[in-house]
């Protein structure tokens, strides 16, 4: 199946664990919900809107069914919408809601190995693996910018946690960002 | 302009002065910022390409460039493993006293047809030894001691084409500003809001220009949806017409090393560059300069890892230079290289070399004014383990250099693109020949030629212009008596020569 907006947008904000104001903040809250809200309105998707008694057509309409959540707009915007996610995020009020690729490596088991980290990544945003070719040159050449050994990674992670300095959270979250907004835009993040 | 101003007034999108040039608003700089100031006055005009060469892993400069006058003997005495034979050390055209690897042969030829440059000893202080922190040192132009989240070439086209990715592509600049072959965009195309940059294997685009990785889609429900998604992707690219049209534009290139990755990936660029593309930047990557051990064969160390690599870096280059000369486009194109660092003056003793500071940078190019700059570096007598060579230029002044006499920027906005403390000590380096950036001039038009007429004049209501051009930007406006202007007629780029008629 392919994913439909809510899916989308909901479940990458979920998959990144991405913090929210607290509910008694309701101005915060609101205001930042309604910005998601709109971003699935613009990719096809108006919740409690369908356009007719039927229902979203995605769900009824022969023979497309699914495919219809991606076209030519739609697929661009999904991909905008993580790359925000990514760099920028929304901030209602000071409070900035973002995905913090750092913080979602730190939950892995063993984000010090660069393969394992692809790994488990892979695992929790796609529901099918990539190819162990797809994979070794994806961490050659965004996680290890170029480099040969696995331990430039292990060594500049485990810089980051003993001493979690802006210089070495830098070094590390220049390397993620990019990985996960590749992820984010690879094909296979649109099925679920 | 102060750098923290830069930074801080590009972060979020939202505050667009009201000005608007070009039909681009403005980014809120201060408006008495010598960018904006400069920018009212248009953005430059230049067909001037710049690829840049990452060598990655940090390349044993010193023997990539080996000094062969009385230095050598220091040198020898240094690196006994791994140095090279003094008779084996090519020689370069209108250099004594220094030479290059016995592999890059196709180099050397570049040297002796004028083509090539050698720039001794390229750094910056305080030199960082991590490959992750050097790399975004060299691609962001900060200190060693200071965090730039941009990188160099993203500020120059954040400064040419501000406001991007908003609003393009456009007619003015149809194609993607920047290209990096490599799955990846990079910090060195990084701008202070988007990455100007675009990557062409990027995993939806344009599998079958490079030979990139792609999965096969299963043969599954699920592998069908991906069929069809990726093909949404394809085609929704923004870019992708026009690199398609761009490569396909070019039938015929020269020949190419084969098993060459860096080869492959700068034929892609001449094919590019030919196609007629207008992107001001691209960058291609080769890596595994990471020569810790056996960077050398010990029977034979004009042999081994280092030799292999370096002749494909050389013989990659020549071909490139070649299939532009070939195509006719081999003036606007300026080619680099860099690493992140060099490495030790003293071999180890796994016939390596360890991680260093400054090293050697090549420039290539018909355009570049070809020799060596700077002078052998100075090696002791009894080299330590941590002695590494001394700087004598600063890349920062490779780069504003580039940006100054390749892409004919000012020197006050380059110096703006890089930090304050920083600028103070840009230098302008001889590497571009005189004249790169003069402009055009067209040929005079006979005296008796006439280039535009009217038909029904005088008119009431319309008329139909009929003009010629030589080719390239036209422009005709129409004023009135009070020197007003009433319409821009005409603002294109003609591909060749013609007469073109235009209603009014």
């Amino acid at each position: 199946m392919i994913k439909n907006p809510a899916d989308h947008v909901i479940g990458s904000l979920r998959e990144m664990n991405t913090a929210f104001p607290p509910l008694s903040d309701w101005d915060k809250s609101y205001g930042l919900w309604n910005t998601f809200y709109n971003w699935m309105v613009n990719t096809g998707q108006t919740l409690h809107d369908p356009p007719n008694v039927s229902g979203m057509p995605a769900y009824y309409q022969e023979p497309s069914f699914h495919e219809i959540w991606i076209n030519s707009d739609s697929l661009p915007k999904r991909n905008q919408f993580t790359d925000i996610m990514i760099n920028t995020g929304y901030s209602r009020g000071g409070f900035r809601v973002q995905f913090n690729c750092v913080a979602f490596a730190q939950t892995l088991n063993n984000p010090g190995n660069p393969n394992d980290l692809i790994d488990e990544t892979l695992n929790i945003l796609f529901r099918n693996d990539l190819s162990a070719q797809s994979k070794a040159q994806i961490k050659t050449q965004i996680l290890l910018t170029g480099q040969l050994y696995d331990y430039y990674w292990t060594n500049a992670w485990v810089a980051y946690i003993s001493s979690p300095t802006t210089a070495n959270f830098n070094t590390v979250n220049t390397r993620l960002k990019p990985l996960f907004q590749y992820f984010f835009n690879l094909s296979e993040y649109q099925l679920a | 302009m102060k750098r923290k101003d830069f930074l801080l007034s590009t972060i979020p999108a939202a505050a667009i002065l009201p000005e608007v040039i070009n039909g681009y608003s403005v980014k809120a700089f201060n408006s008495n910022s010598p960018l904006v100031q400069a920018l009212m006055r248009g953005t430059t005009l230049t067909d001037h390409v710049l690829v840049i060469i990452q060598l990655s892993g940090g390349n044993d400069g010193l023997n990539m460039v080996i000094p062969v006058d009385a230095g050598y003997a220091n040198y020898v005495n240094a690196r006994s493993n791994v140095a090279l034979p003094q008779n084996k050390v090519l020689p370069i055209a209108g250099v004594t006293g220094t030479g290059i690897h016995t592999a890059m042969t196709g180099l050397q030829s570049l040297f002796s047809e004028g083509k090539a440059k050698v720039i001794q000893a390229v750094g910056y202080p305080q030199p960082n030894f991590s490959h992750f922190r050097a790399t975004d040192i060299w691609m962001s132009g900060s200190n060693s001691n200071q965090e730039v989240y941009s990188g160099w070439a993203g500020r120059y086209l954040n400064y040419e084409y501000p406001n991007f990715p908003t609003g393009y592509p456009n007619t003015d600049m149809p194609d993607p500003l920047a290209i990096q072959i490599g799955s990846s965009t990079t910090l060195t195309s990084q701008g202070s809001a988007a990455n100007m940059g675009m990557s062409i294997t990027n995993p939806t685009t344009f599998y079958n220009l490079i030979s990139g990785t792609i999965d096969p889609a299963p043969a599954t429900p699920a592998g069908k949806e991906l069929t069809y998604i990726r093909t949404v992707n394809q085609q929704t690219q923004q870019y992708s017409t026009v690199i398609k049209a761009a490569a396909n534009a070019v039938t015929q290139q020269g020949t190419y090393p084969a098993n060459n990755s860096l080869g492959d990936q700068l034929k892609i660029v001449a094919r590019l560059v030919s196609g007629g593309l207008k992107t001001r930047v691209y960058m291609v990557n080769f890596g595994g300069f990471d020569t810790h051990s056996v960077q050398v064969n010990a029977a034979d160390t004009t042999t081994g890892n280092h030799a292999t690599l370096l002749q494909r870096v050389s013989d990659a280059i020549k071909a490139f230079q070649d299939d532009l000369k070939q195509m006719g486009v081999e003036d606007r194109v300026v080619g680099m290289t860099y690493s992140e660092f060099g490495r030790r003056i003293k071999s180890n003793s796994s016939t390596g070399t360890d991680h260093g500071a400054a090293a050697p940078m090549f420039l290539f190019g018909s355009k570049i004014d070809p020799g060596m700059l700077g002078v052998n570096p100075t090696i002791p007598a009894n080299a330590s383990v941590n002695d590494n060579i001394p700087m004598q230029y600063d890349f920062r002044s490779v780069y504003a250099t580039l940006l100054e006499k390749w892409f004919c920027l000012d020197k006050t906005i380059v110096d703006s693109l890089f930090p304050p403390n920083i600028n103070a000590q840009l230098q302008s380096l001889p590497l571009i020949k005189a004249g790169a950036c003069n402009t055009v001039t067209p040929p005079a038009p006979g005296n008796d030629e006439v280039l535009i007429t009217n038909r029904a004049n005088p008119f009431t209501s319309s008329t139909t212009i009929v003009f010629k051009t030589q080719g390239g930007r036209t422009f005709i406006q129409v004023i009135d008596t009070l020197g007003r202007m009433i319409k821009v007629l005409i603002d294109i780029d003609y591909p060749g020569p013609g007469t073109y008629t235009v209603p009014f």
